[in-house]
């Protein structure tokens, strides 16, 4: 058994109890509401409360793990003698990556017979968690730190993200998409399909007309883009909306005889940009 | 009308001077030829290859000529041979006849709706023609053709317009280099004229137009021998075209059930009555008053809003048509460009393009007088309007519009200074890769479009169809490599279809959208920016395909329809063409056709356009009833105040 940990953040949307299961370890972002100056941390607001919250009107703001919180958490793991393997939240959406990496640097000053490896996803939500999970799994099979990092840095680009949400205006308010106004005119009954691209922006693909016509369109590109339709890992994460994503998870099985791994929300930190109603695919593609 | 056709087929028929007529000139050599004819195809080869036959043709040719003082002497016709002023003679006979009876045509519409428009579209259609060869005065029967049907073909409105303007199109290539026809040539030329109007038309429906004209004039020609004239042929051609009308709703059911013939076989059999009518010696008086002049001369007896102390505010709409003159310049290099400059030092709203060798000229200005001085550098006016706007801002905004149909290529929103178009009318700088074009119908559509992205819209619909012509203004303002147009109306595409055949500007591509739901998802859907045009047609053709649209509308008439009793007064409902709901209540109808909507097969999503009529009562009232009883249903409401319908519905 190789003394590495591998580490992450709340953005990776994976449950704390799941991550405790794969002994992965875990910072949370955190988010306050414009009304009140209340600082709460990613893992304990229930999301649909939160939702809820946000279709009242709420505005929530979000903050990154900052390079304290890292080092700290960092250390404590180095001082019982482990090396870290820390997977990120994309560094296109979030300045968490970079604090891990500042944290990172000063530990490695330290500490130098420990060995820190960050790798910065370009991921976010449940194709970070899909990231996490799958580097989990090649270390049960013995990787080493190195050999581990290594297979991060290549699945990275090989997690297809695709997502649609059911209101542009929270992404759009939040400056995490950029796009032609044209593209964008009049959206009335327009459902945006959108990717995660390797830089880890987020582009708007494909319009719409209708959330089915949206949902569907997700599982389209699945069948258009997976390297293996029948055995994959499926991710989905969405923002309160469990019976769209269940009919999805029906659509999975019947079209291509594959299950869904696992479904999961979208936490508060990437829900207050993408808003209720969002819905996020991950799997394994030739690319993303 | 069945009476009316048959009292002027059989007038047609009996109608004498004939035999005098016949036995004049009888050329030997034109006999043989007509001989030669009763094989028509060989005939047609004959003439086309051999020496013999031109010569042949020259002969009937000169002795025409000569024949034709007598003829003016003897104040008579030539029926043997048609010549140009016999022709445009005629066709202004065709455009009274159906001027005359275009009420009627637009009543016979399939649907007890109060939409019909068949007989105002083929009326602007063919005065559109009568107007470009108004001041001509050849006896040149293929020029005069030519102009006629090119005129035709720009003015040409709704499908029955485009195919009456195809059918003139063809019968002009037929009489290709014939100063003057007998009635053989004459018949084959028609027949190239029933081969074209049935290649404007993607799929032929039988039992309409198409058939009207083709069942007439493949009697009339088959009925062809030496003793045939000019006026023999009109006399089978309006007697079968009479028959074969009254035929059509055998053909077609909707017809039968309706208790109507085809309106625009009905069209074409006036238009063919004028000609008609006027060989057997009616008069047409010389000057026809087109809608242009008739307007005139409304105004001139209601009292003006302008007088003695007025102020001059808002400049002169300023129209018109110029014949490029050889003798003055050359009209192939005409500098298009540079006359909208000098509109532009002078005016504004400006409209200037050029086809063949005639230009249209629109601009709102302060000196007219100045655009006449200019134009004349280079030609002589066919047609000139001026018209003081201050004179026309008093007028009802509804007045003005019905108004100015005029017959020459009108592009309607351009020409309406009262209706300010929510497209910039700027002259478009950058070259862009792809525009769009749509009509559309109401403020709340219009501002919808514009949202859109769309670069240009026509104004228009069901009732008011635009022209081939009012396509041709809109591509004007546009600076773009590809031209996308949406016709939203079945109506409209055929026009559109062949606008973009005459344009050579840019390339124009028809989304075929047969209603305003069709084009308003294919235009919110598809992006315009990043695609190429063969991936922006497949994807429209993807998005328009999973939409069906529903109209709510009053009934105007008692009828039975698709197993529907309608009663005057109910409100209906149509899906696809068809009347699937009638009922007393307003409310009760609209729901029923909503849920019939709701029902289909994959529908999730209802889209609804509220008329001007609909008030925020009902639109309310809907929207409870559509959260209720559809509660998984996406449903999205839309100000779009178009006329006539309360509610149109896309259903995806």
């Amino acid at each position: 058994m190789s003394n590495y940990v591998i580490f992450t953040d709340s953005a990776c949307d994976i449950k704390p109890e799941i991550l405790k299961e794969w002994g992965v370890y875990y910072r949370p972002l955190s988010l306050h509401f414009d009304e009140d100056e209340t600082l709460y941390s990613n893992d304990e607001i229930e999301p649909k409360a939160f939702y809820d919250k946000m279709r009242s009107g709420s505005i929530a703001k979000t903050s990154a793990v900052n390079s304290e919180d890292f080092i700290s958490a960092f250390e404590q793991l180095l001082k019982e003698g482990n090396d870290i393997l820390y997977l990120g939240f994309s560094s296109g959406l979030s300045t968490t990556y970079n604090s891990a990496r500042i944290a990172a640097d000063e530990l490695r000053e330290s500490y130098p017979d420990r060995k820190i490896i960050v790798v910065d996803t370009l991921a976010a939500s449940a194709g970070e968690g899909l990231i996490v999970y799958l580097t989990v799994k090649k270390r049960a099979e013995g990787a080493t730190l190195e050999e581990a990092a290594a297979f991060a840095e290549d699945i990275k680009f090989k997690i297809s993200i695709w997502f649609t949400v059911d209101d542009l205006v929270y992404l759009k308010r939040g400056g995490r998409i950029s796009a032609a106004s044209a593209f964008f005119g009049n959206m009335l009954g327009i459902k945006p399909v959108l990717h995660m691209d390797n830089e880890g922006h987020l582009v708007a693909v494909e319009k719409v007309r209708g959330r089915k016509t949206s949902i569907e369109a997700l599982a389209k590109k699945y069948g258009e883009l997976a390297t293996d339709t029948k055995n994959n890992t499926i991710f989905i994460s969405h923002a309160d909306c469990e019976d769209e994503v269940t009919r999805l998870a029906t659509i999975f099985e019947e079209k291509y005889g594959v299950k869904v791994e696992l479904i999961t929300d979208v936490g508060p930190v990437i829900g207050a940009h993408a808003g209720p109603g969002t819905i996020a695919l991950f799997f394994v593609g030739k690319e993303r | 009308m069945a009476e009316e056709i048959k009292k002027t087929a059989e007038g047609g028929k009996k109608t004498a001077g004939d035999k005098k007529e016949e036995k004049q000139k009888k050329d030997t050599k034109e006999k043989k030829k007509t001989d030669k004819a009763k094989n028509p195809e060989k005939a047609k080869k004959t003439e086309k290859k051999t020496d013999k036959a031109k010569k042949t043709e020259k002969k009937a040719e000169k002795a025409k000529k000569e024949s034709a003082p007598k003829k003016k002497k003897k104040k008579g016709i030539s029926l043997k041979l048609i010549g140009g002023l016999l022709l445009s003679k005629m066709a202004r006979g065709g455009a009274k006849e159906l001027r005359t009876n275009a009420d009627e045509v637009n009543k016979l519409n399939v649907f007890p709706v109060p939409d019909g428009d068949t007989g105002d579209n083929m009326r602007m259609t063919i005065e559109s023609g009568i107007a470009a060869i108004e001041n001509m005065d050849s006896d040149d029967l293929s020029k005069i053709m030519k102009t006629f049907s090119h005129g035709m073909l720009l003015g040409a409105r709704g499908n029955s317009g485009v195919i009456v303007s195809q059918f003139f199109a063809g019968i002009s290539k037929g009489l290709k280099d014939k100063e003057t026809a007998d009635a053989l040539t004459f018949g084959h030329a028609l027949e190239e004229g029933v081969k074209q109007a049935y290649a404007s038309v993607m799929t032929p429906t039988e039992g309409t137009i198409l058939t009207v004209a083709r069942e007439a004039v493949e009697y009339a020609v088959s009925r062809i021998n030496e003793r045939s004239t000019i006026r023999t042929l009109f006399a089978d051609l309006t007697k079968e075209m009479h028959a074969s009308v009254e035929r059509t709703p055998e053909i077609l059911t909707v017809l039968k059930e309706a208790g109507v013939v085809d309106s625009g076989g009905a069209g074409l059999f006036y238009i063919i009555d004028g000609f008609n009518r006027v060989l057997n010696g009616e008069e047409v008086p010389g000057d026809e008053p087109t809608e242009s002049t008739a307007t005139a001369a409304k105004g001139a007896s209601t009292e003006y809003a302008f007088g003695a102390d007025s102020e001059m505010t808002f400049g002169y709409c300023t129209e018109t048509l110029l014949q490029l003159q050889n003798s003055k310049c050359n009209p192939d290099e005409f500098d298009v460009g540079a006359l909208k400059d000098f509109l532009g030092s002078i005016g504004d709203s400006i409209v200037a393009f050029k086809t063949e060798s005639i230009v249209k000229i629109h601009v709102h200005t302060f000196t007219p007088e100045r655009v006449l001085e200019y134009c004349r550098r280079y030609g002589e006016f066919l047609t000139v309007k001026i018209e003081n706007m201050s004179v026309q801002h008093t007028e009802g905004e509804a007045k003005e519009e019905k108004e100015d149909t005029s017959p020459t290529p009108s592009p309607t929103s351009a020409f309406a200074p009262v209706t300010p178009s929510p497209v910039a009318e700027d002259a478009p700088t950058e070259r862009k890769k792809n525009a769009k074009v749509a009509v559309s119908n109401g403020v709340g559509v219009d501002a919808l479009f514009s949202d859109l992205g769309v670069d240009v819209i026509v104004e228009g619909g069901q009732t008011q169809n635009p022209s081939a012509g009012d396509f041709l203004a809109a591509f004007e303002k546009i600076n773009a490599d590809n031209i996308f147009i949406f016709p939203n109306n079945g109506n409209i595409i055929m026009a559109a279809s062949q606008a973009a055949e005459l344009y050579e500007a840019a390339k124009v591509y028809v989304i075929p959208s047969k209603n305003i739901g069709m084009g308003y998802v294919a235009l919110s859907a598809i992006d315009f920016d990043s695609l190429e045009p063969e991936d922006i047609l497949y994807e429209a053709e993807e998005v328009m395909k999973r939409v069906t649209t529903g109209y709510v509308s009053p009934a105007i008439r008692d009828a039975d329809m698709n197993g529907v009793h309608i009663t005057n007064g109910d409100t209906i409902g149509i899906i696809n063409k068809e009347i699937v709901v009638s009922d007393a209540d307003f409310t009760a109808a609209t729901h029923k056709l909503a849920s019939m909507l709701l029902s289909e097969e994959d529908k999730f999503m209802l889209t609804v356009f509220s008329g001007a009529d609909a008030t925020a009562e009902m639109r309310d009232e809907l929207s409870a009833y559509l959260a209720e009883a559809h509660p998984d249903a996406e449903v999205y409401f839309i100000d779009g105040e178009q006329q006539i319908y309360p509610f149109i519905f896309a259903a995806e």
